[in-house]
């Protein structure tokens, strides 16, 4: 038994060591020995290609040409899909005097230059009443001051990006009062 | 490409060490059975290992023991587990015998192996790796993650509590 790296003991300890050297670790029962072996056949001899596997770079090479192929259809994909293409419908706007459109809430989608949307939400605050103005040849009108927000929204979630802007905007409706 | 690894050599190699691994394992549990168990799932990762790294061909018994030291934590920490090795631990605690020895030297391995089985945890493996394990100081450190001054401490202060229950007994 090699001990040389044993600090310098007392004799005691030197002969105690001796003493405990001389026990013999108590053998397992034959029984326990069946069982290790039994255990160890029917563990599953795992073959060299699949245990080595991760380890050869041509069993990857499938994998790099479907990742590549992937790739490809996503690409493809990416730029038949882009929003910009798609058809955009007019903004909502005030149709004539007589018939004044104040606002919609439903998202307009404008096109960009690149790839990605930008929508235009008009947002209503408030309206006025100026009362009756009286125009071009007597001509009786009610004036109504809207005012509103233009929100634009410009979002590119493969970059995690968005920018939103508001513009205030105040327009001036003159309806025409017919008297009987 | 280096050949799997034979069965029947890894069979030869336990029977070989077995007593010495399930001394270990003895000490590393609480119970016969736990420390069957431990050793067997420990030598099945070896072989498992072994397949995976077939330079490796047979495992040093640092590895053997630094393996039955993981699966004994592991075991420990399965709870349920836990409480049934508890029960069983009063009743198997003497039953079962860590060392051997001829009929006419039974007084003194009996008394050697109590006075070792009463030795602190820390101790009492620092111990056993050292004089059973055949394993170096530096080799025990690298296993346990300690210096290899605190081994050889331990070692010394295992000596010393060894002696002095030896010598109580003795006395009375």
């Amino acid at each position: 038994m090699s001990l040389g790296d044993a600090p310098l003991l007392p004799e005691e300890d030197r002969l105690l060591e001796g003493r405990l050297q001389a026990l013999r670790p108590a053998a397992p029962s034959p029984e326990f020995l069946a069982r290790m072996t039994d255990a160890l056949k029917r563990e599953p001899l795992v073959s060299q290609e699949a245990a080595t596997f991760p380890m050869r770079f041509r069993d990857w090479a499938p994998l790099f040409k479907l990742a590549a192929v992937l790739l490809m259809v996503l690409g493809v994909l990416s730029v038949f899909t882009r929003p910009g293409r798609e058809a955009v419908p007019a903004p909502a706007q005030a149709k004539a005097d007589g018939d004044p459109v104040l606002e919609t809430q439903r998202p307009v989608l404008i096109p960009s230059e690149g790839s990605h949307a930008v929508h235009w939400y008009p947002r209503f605050d408030q309206l006025e009443d100026d009362g009756i103005v009286i125009l071009e040849g007597n001509r009786p009108f009610r004036r109504v001051r809207v005012r509103m927000r233009d929100e634009f929204l410009w979002d590119a979630p493969e970059y995690r990006s968005s920018m939103r802007a508001e513009i205030p905007r105040e327009e001036s409706l003159l309806l025409p009062i017919v008297t009987y | 490409m280096a050949s799997p690894p034979d069965r029947e050599v890894w069979s030869r190699w336990f029977e070989e060490h077995a007593g010495r691994l399930l001394l270990f394992a003895r000490q590393q549990t609480r119970g016969e059975e736990d420390a069957q168990d431990v050793l067997q799932d420990a030598f099945l990762r070896m072989w498992n290992v072994a397949q995976r790294q077939p330079e490796l061909d047979l495992p040093s018994l640092a590895f053997a023991f630094t393996s039955i030291r993981r699966c004994a934590i592991d075991l420990g920490r399965k709870s349920t587990r836990r409480a049934r090795r508890e029960e069983v631990l009063a009743e198997e605690a003497e039953s079962v015998v860590w060392f051997e020895s001829d009929l006419e030297q039974r007084e003194e391995r009996e008394e050697l192996e109590r006075a070792v089985r009463h030795l602190p945890e820390n101790f009492q493996e620092v111990l056993l790796l050292k004089i059973w394990g055949e394993m170096t100081f530096q080799a025990i450190a690298d296993m346990q993650g300690i210096s290899i001054n605190t081994v050889a401490s331990r070692y010394r202060y295992a000596l010393n509590s060894l002696r002095k229950q030896l010598s109580s007994t003795s006395a009375s």
